[in-house]
């Protein structure tokens, strides 16, 4: 029974207690999204960092009316959905805060995740045996999230991407469940807007009922027939969402990016730099790919032979600056050499749709050392 | 009747603060304070929470009054402002710091400028928070001397401020509440909308000069800068951005303190995380309004802007831990200068807060469009 003289202020007061404490974060909505540059998942990888060890950049942001707290983690999966390396290690997630939509959560923060050397070679094992394999994002929101079906976000590489006219396009897709308990499951498929005369099939958006015991796989497939003319730059993004239905929590995503890119990559410029004395050789080169954009990770690479270019041997070059589509610069260190190496050096480009780049670009002659005779 | 005294009753005790505000005179300001702005080149989230409402005015003002508080030093000469002066872009020209009875310091007076931004504080990260590098700041035997108990003794300051501590806080001064009202104010130091900011996110290609855009050229380009000095839009990094605090956030060796020859051995980072990958590293500045703090370096070492492109041409100082990102990078004189010129640019507007509040002089915002550096590499007279 509410006393008769506290009537008056009750319901203001009540509101406001509902509104405050009974669901404090109603209104937090953070989300991985995607690149206003690219269109794709707003996940990177690059070397940010000046000992050019991977990392991945995630940018998360706030779409609710309250500042909002989460922990940031990346995985890298394999085509199957196994996971093969989680940084930071569990229980060292990144924390972020993030403002209110109005208040700067819109434009969100980049958290930037420090990978290891063992993810520096796991990613170059990968992108040299060109296997399929996916970086999964997560923000786990500490407050809870009046959405979660974006609190999760997968970008896919070594996928093949490249669209032409008239073609028949093949993705499979694997969701498998990595956890302990059963998954009872919904797959839901989204794109981005389907350019004109292309068709997916099948036109199913959703699959639901799908039941997973611990361990088990989910298979499914995707084609996409364009249209007998494509222009240059049609792309569609497609989007799996695997999301657990007792939770309504995303499981799993995969994403495949298609485009019609029939444009290689260009090298701009480039600037060599040896050092005679130490054997080395700093390479700096600017490059481009204005409709799918140079590859990540692995998409440029310095080849150089010592035998005259009968064999090569690669270096992947990293990231300095840029956004992958306009110039961006990517440097690399070769050598030490011994005195006297004659050294062939060619840059290889590769964009995200499959096109390639290779160019001469040197010779490089080391000096010998002067021997200079004294008499007896 | 009983439904109007209680009504009466909830609005004084609504009214109380506001009435204990305008009681104290550290808080008598008849400064209007215009709506807190977004310069031109910051990112928006660390302005949230900030408004000018009654009890974050106040704040604001108990503030903006310690941080010129000489009685919270030991020797009653050194306020905060003494080692960041507003007329130097809140640092204090000086190579390492001067703190209470004349003693030194051992290292640099950073800008307060966009401190709001940072993650970590001091050259080394070792305090999280600003409120904590205050708290350090304060009770240092080499800066303010002044501990909690010396604080919450002072009669003078007890005098001055205890209302205001009480109007706002709620309860007494103390050092943590001390140090809460300066981080406060500290947190509308912000400085953007430079001529670099007009240039690169405001589309004004007649913003900077021609040297100064072959500097940025550079900056991002056969100098490197942009790998540590981080810069975020559309052109420059793949998830876009409109914004640049020219700073990674992290800590990297270049050799300064610790290269051979060095006699002031400064272990950096090492200090705080003990790990031998961290000797020598110091935090990487934010470039803003670099023209108008000098020296540089954590120990400043480096008289002129272009001294620390010199340096950084050389690839740094040859330590056992130096940063792989620091090799010589075979810049032209004539390069050197340009990327100077481009440094120029950075310098912040003052916000319309600054200014209505005396906190930036007008005019100092600089409007440097050449190169202030003549072919020796000697700063220009203005």
């Amino acid at each position: 029974m509410i006393p008769r003289y506290l009537l008056g202020i009750s319901v203001p007061f009540l509101l406001f207690h509902s509104s405050n404490f009974a669901h404090p974060y109603r209104y937090v909505d953070l989300g991985i999204t995607s690149s206003e540059v690219t269109n794709r998942p707003a996940i990177l990888i690059a070397w940010r960092n000046t000992h050019k060890i991977f990392e991945a950049e995630v940018q998360i942001r706030n779409f609710g009316e309250r500042e909002g707290s989460g922990k940031v983690y990346m995985e890298i999966l394999d085509e199957k959905g196994d996971v093969l390396m989680r940084r930071p290690e569990p229980g060292q997630e990144v924390k972020v805060t993030i403002p209110p939509a109005s208040q700067g959560g819109k434009e969100g923060k980049i958290v930037q995740i420090l990978g290891s050397k063992d993810a520096n070679r796991l990613l170059d094992q990968l992108d040299r045996e060109k296997a399929k394999y996916a970086i999964r994002a997560t923000v786990l929101p500490l407050q809870g999230d009046v959405n979660d079906a974006n609190n999760v976000s997968v970008r896919t590489y070594n996928t093949v991407t490249l669209a032409h006219a008239s073609g028949t396009f093949f993705y499979p897709y694997y969701f498998k469940n990595t956890s302990s308990k059963m998954l009872s499951g919904k797959l839901s498929i989204t794109a981005t807007n389907i350019p004109k005369d292309w068709k997916i099939i099948p036109e199913t958006k959703e699959i639901s009922g799908v039941e997973l015991k611990p361990g088990q796989m989910f298979q499914g497939h995707i084609m996409v027939e364009t249209g007998t003319k494509v222009t240059e730059g049609q792309f569609l993004d497609l989007q799996f969402t695997l999301t657990d239905t007792k939770t309504q929590n995303v499981f799993d995503k995969r994403e495949w990016y298609l485009v019609a890119d029939n444009h290689p990559p260009e090298i701009r410029e480039t600037d060599i730099d040896v050092n005679n004395k130490k054997g080395e050789i700093n390479l700096q080169l600017v490059a481009h790919d204005k409709i799918s954009g140079i590859a990540e990770a692995s998409g440029v690479k310095i080849e150089y032979s010592t035998d005259g270019g009968i064999t090569f041997s690669n270096k992947v070059a990293t990231y300095i600056d840029g956004n992958f589509i306009k110039p961006t610069r990517f440097q690399a260190l070769l050598g030490p050499f011994s005195p006297g190496a004659s050294i062939d050096i060619w840059a290889s480009v590769n964009d995200s749709a499959g096109n390639i780049t290779r160019r001469k670009l040197k010779r490089v002659q080391f000096s010998r050392p002067q021997v200079t005779l004294s008499s007896p | 009747m009983a439904n109007s005294t209680v009504g009466l009753l909830v609005l004084m005790v609504a009214l109380l603060p506001v009435q204990q505000l305008a009681a104290c005179p550290v808080l008598q300001s008849k400064l209007k304070l215009p709506a807190p702005e977004l310069p031109l080149g910051l990112p928006a989230y660390a302005r949230y929470g900030q408004s000018m409402k009654a009890q974050n005015r106040s704040r604001f003002f108990l503030g903006r009054a310690l941080f010129f508080e000489k009685h919270l030093s030991r020797d009653l000469k050194i306020s905060c402002a003494s080692c960041h002066i507003p007329n130097r872009a809140y640092s204090d020209g000086k190579a390492v710091s001067e703190g209470v009875f004349g003693r030194r310091g051992t290292r640099n007076s950073p800008t307060l400028l966009n401190a709001a931004y940072q993650q970590s504080f001091l050259w080394d990260g070792r305090a999280p928070r600003m409120v904590a590098q205050i708290k350090l700041a304060l009770s240092n035997q080499r800066e303010m001397s002044a501990d909690k108990k010396y604080i919450e003794s002072n009669v003078v300051l007890r005098r001055k401020y205890q209302c205001a501590f009480r109007a706002i806080y709620g309860s007494d001064m103390s050092m943590a509440l001390v140090a809460d009202a300066i981080a406060y104010f500290t947190k509308w130091l912000v400085s953007g909308n430079s001529d670099f900011d007009q240039y690169l996110y405001g589309g004004d290609v007649h913003a900077i000069s021609e040297s100064a855009k072959t500097g940025f050229q550079l900056f991002i380009g056969k100098a490197r800068c942009v790998i540590c000095h981080v810069i975020r839009h559309p052109n420059n990094h793949p998830l876009g951005g409109q914004s640049a605090l020219f700073t990674d956030f992290r800590f990297h060796n270049i050799g300064i303190g610790i290269g051979i020859g060095d006699n002031r051995k400064d272990p950096g980072r090492f200090a705080v995380t003990h790990s031998m990958d961290d000797m020598g590293k110091f935090k990487t500045p934010s470039l803003r309004n670099v023209d108008r703090t000098p020296p540089y370096m954590h120990d400043g070492s480096l008289k002129t802007l272009f001294e620390v492109v010199d340096f950084y041409n050389k690839g740094g100082k040859f330590n056992t831990n130096l940063d792989p990102a620091l090799i010589p990078l075979r810049l032209s004189k004539r390069e050197k200068f340009q990327l100077v010129a481009f440094l120029e640019t950075l310098n912040g507007r003052c916000t319309k807060l600054m200014l209505q509040a005396g906190l930036c002089v007008k005019g100092r915002s600089g409007n440097t469009k050449g190169i202030g550096y003549d072919k020796q590499g000697r700063k220009k007279s203005r």
